[in-house]
């Protein structure tokens, strides 16, 4: 921010090219009867050419409805992409967990397991798998991932097709989401402050109607 | 859905430390100019209101039967014998809904009596996203606040794209041509 180059101005004007392309886009929260928590989330190991860490990201989905997400450079570099992918599935357990508990609060438990999606097989057996490992006993996230995971609030699969997800959750003005992060799946409605729990508060009004 | 907005937010706070400040400009005493004044209510731009205000806010909802989540503090539960609400705070915009229609006046008419507060309807805009209502559910978007970025950017009429970033390439700290301050436009 301090030093800025003419790439970081050029990437600068794509995004809001890209802002006056997606005006007429919306977010759309439609009333569903089911209220499933489905994360899906993905990793870009060693993506920063400076510090080479990770970026990961996330979208959760209750009953359908897009209501978090996230992208962000992880704060450690990691060693591997299973590692980079774990990083990632551990942001994940944290964001439905928070969401478990605020829908405990709201009188309305799941009563089903979070499910968190994730395309790298190794992180998926890591979270499960309780074998201390050469390449992965330096990752603290390891235990909370398998905490949750062991009490049953959450299970960690690899990605399920794109078509099973655009079935259960149909959107007309939205692109379909994927599992693999297509940026026009993500609207530009603000995450910060107040927004997130906003958007959860909303959808469960319309879960309870 | 409703949307309440409360009149002048931060004076309402009430301080719980002694504050003093220097005597305005203009207003010194000549003969005494080595006094300072004390506070005895919260003013804008006091690092301790936005907690002072919030504080009176969160007490006042308690006395009302309200409970805090431990989730999100700014969200408040009140679920008494079959009856539920739950109020949304941030700074001085509150969103409440209740389970019927004569609670939700209930709890807004306390809140009016303690408070000057507008009622502003049903929920269309908070925290710079518009909510427009849908048959089947709800409508979430900020373009009045896309529009205002392109506008200060003087890129209301710029062209489009699909995506917002090229994910060939990446960027980095040291490449590229440093930007100068004839670049920038403000």
């Amino acid at each position: 921010m301090h030093a800025p180059r003419e790439p970081h101005l050029t990437a600068m004007k794509r995004l809001l090219w890209y802002l006056r392309g997606t005006l007429g886009y919306r977010l759309l929260l439609d009333r569903s009867f089911s209220v499933e928590l489905v994360v899906y989330t993905d990793a870009d190991w060693a993506g920063c050419p400076d510090t080479r860490r990770s970026t990961s990201g996330y979208v959760v989905f209750l009953g359908g409805n897009l209501v978090s997400w996230s992208s962000k450079r992880q704060p450690v570099v990691s060693r591997s992409s299973a590692e980079a992918e774990y990083r990632a599935v551990t942001n994940c357990v944290a964001e439905a967990a928070w969401l478990r508990q605020l829908l405990v609060e709201l009188h309305r438990p799941l009563a089903r397991s979070s499910l968190v999606y994730c395309n790298n097989v190794s992180a998926v057996y890591l979270s499960t798998k309780t074998v201390q490992h050469q390449r992965t006993k330096h990752v603290i996230d390891l235990h909370f991932v398998r905490d949750h995971v062991a009490i049953g609030d959450v299970r960690i699969l690899t990605s399920r097709p794109p078509h099973s997800l655009r079935t259960s959750s149909p959107r007309a003005s939205l692109p379909q989401p994927s599992p693999s992060f297509a940026p026009a799946s993500t609207s530009p409605v603000a995450s910060c402050g107040c927004g997130g729990i906003l958007c959860v508060l909303l959808v469960f009004l319309l879960i309870q109607s | 859905m409703h949307q309440l907005d409360v009149k002048n937010a931060f004076l309402h706070g009430t301080l719980t430390e002694t504050v003093y400040y220097n005597q305005p400009d203009g207003f010194v005493d000549s003969s005494r100019s080595d006094l300072v004044c004390r506070l005895n209510k919260s003013l804008y731009g006091l690092k301790q209101v936005p907690r002072g205000c919030y504080s009176r806010f969160a007490t006042f909802l308690h006395t009302l039967g309200f409970t805090e989540a431990k989730s999100d503090t700014s969200l408040f539960i009140y679920h008494h014998g079959g009856e539920t609400a739950y109020l949304l705070l941030y700074v001085d915009d509150i969103v409440l809904t209740a389970c019927s229609e004569s609670l939700l006046q209930r709890i807004i008419a306390s809140l009016q009596k303690e408070f000057a507060m507008k009622d502003l309807g049903v929920l269309h805009h908070f925290l710079g996203v518009t909510i427009e209502p849908r048959p089947s559910g709800l409508f979430l978007h900020q373009r009045q606040f896309t529009c205002d970025i392109l506008e200060r950017a003087g890129m209301t009429d710029c062209k489009s794209c699909s995506t917002p970033v090229d994910t060939q390439g990446k960027l980095s700290e040291a490449e590229g041509l440093m930007l100068g301050p004839e670049d920038s436009t403000a």
